[in-house]
């Protein structure tokens, strides 16, 4: 599990970073970017296992990213979560209707989201 | 954790006028949990990077929240207003994330002043977050 490749998509660069930091921590290949248009054309040539992406960004947000990502034969596969504001229900519920696998609350905890990631990775390949 | 602390909290420490500098300075910036084990396991780098990330990031996106307002662009205040608040909630500036977050709910429906003077008083609040929160001596 960890070794594989995850995409990181948040246009807040302390999230980015800070996620970036506890992620290699935990053993994952991380690439980060800082919007939805350079997640989509990373994918390709990264086909990382899992893509965790902000809900509210500027541009493309991470909803519409989601639901190109879950339509494209070559791409449906890769397991999205999304980081939604806490306290925002509905974000949530949005995030899972455009296709996300799931969701992590931010701020981001430092000590649960390597856990989490490995959760939905596990999901992801009985899937 | 400190950084879960309810923002109504730091808000109203924030307009006290109580002489009680010592809670002010708390409820405006406080390491969060998740940085602080970044210091005790010796990456102490790493959260400077990190708070000076967030200072770096912040000054732009207040700006451009101004402009925003300046324009009347209600949508790009929201949307300004939530990153900030993230960002802030993240580092454990607590007052600031506060003020985001009320400009955030208030953006779409608000008299244009009352956002203005949220937005002025975020950015005095954000000055002295700054000032505050690079101060090894305050990590305690």
């Amino acid at each position: 599990m960890a070794g594989e490749t995850i995409l990181v998509v948040d246009d807040a660069s302390v999230n980015l970073k800070l996620t970036d930091i506890v992620l290699r921590k935990e053993g994952f290949h991380v690439h980060a970017v800082s919007d939805a248009e350079q997640a989509l054309n990373a994918l390709p040539n990264l086909r990382p296992s899992l893509v965790l992406a902000d809900i509210q960004m500027p541009g493309m947000d991470g909803l519409e990213m989601t639901r190109r990502i879950k339509e494209d034969p070559e791409t449906r596969g890769i397991v999205v979560v999304a980081l939604t504001a806490c306290a925002m229900k509905e974000d949530e519920q949005k995030a899972l209707d455009a296709g996300c696998d799931g969701y992590i609350t931010k701020p981001i905890d430092t000590h649960t989201l390597g856990t989490r990631v490995r959760e939905y990775l596990a999901r992801g390949s009985q899937m | 954790m400190h950084a879960r602390e309810p923002d109504h909290m730091a808000l109203q420490i924030e307009h006290s006028n109580s002489p009680a500098a010592e809670n002010e300075t708390t409820a405006l910036w406080v390491l969060p949990e998740s940085l602080r084990e970044f210091v005790e396991t010796g990456d102490r780098e790493m959260v400077v990077e990190i708070l000076t990330l967030f200072q770096e990031d912040s000054a732009p996106r207040l700006r451009e929240l101004n402009d925003a307002l300046a324009s009347g662009d209600r949508e790009a205040v929201r949307k300004q207003a939530h990153t900030l608040k993230g960002a802030a909630l993240q580092t454990g500036a607590l007052a600031m994330s506060g003020l985001c977050r009320e400009i955030e709910r208030l953006a779409p429906s608000a008299p244009s002043s009352q956002l203005l003077d949220l937005a002025c008083r975020t950015w005095e609040c954000y000055e002295r977050t700054c000032q505050r929160m690079l101060q090894p001596g305050n990590w305690a």
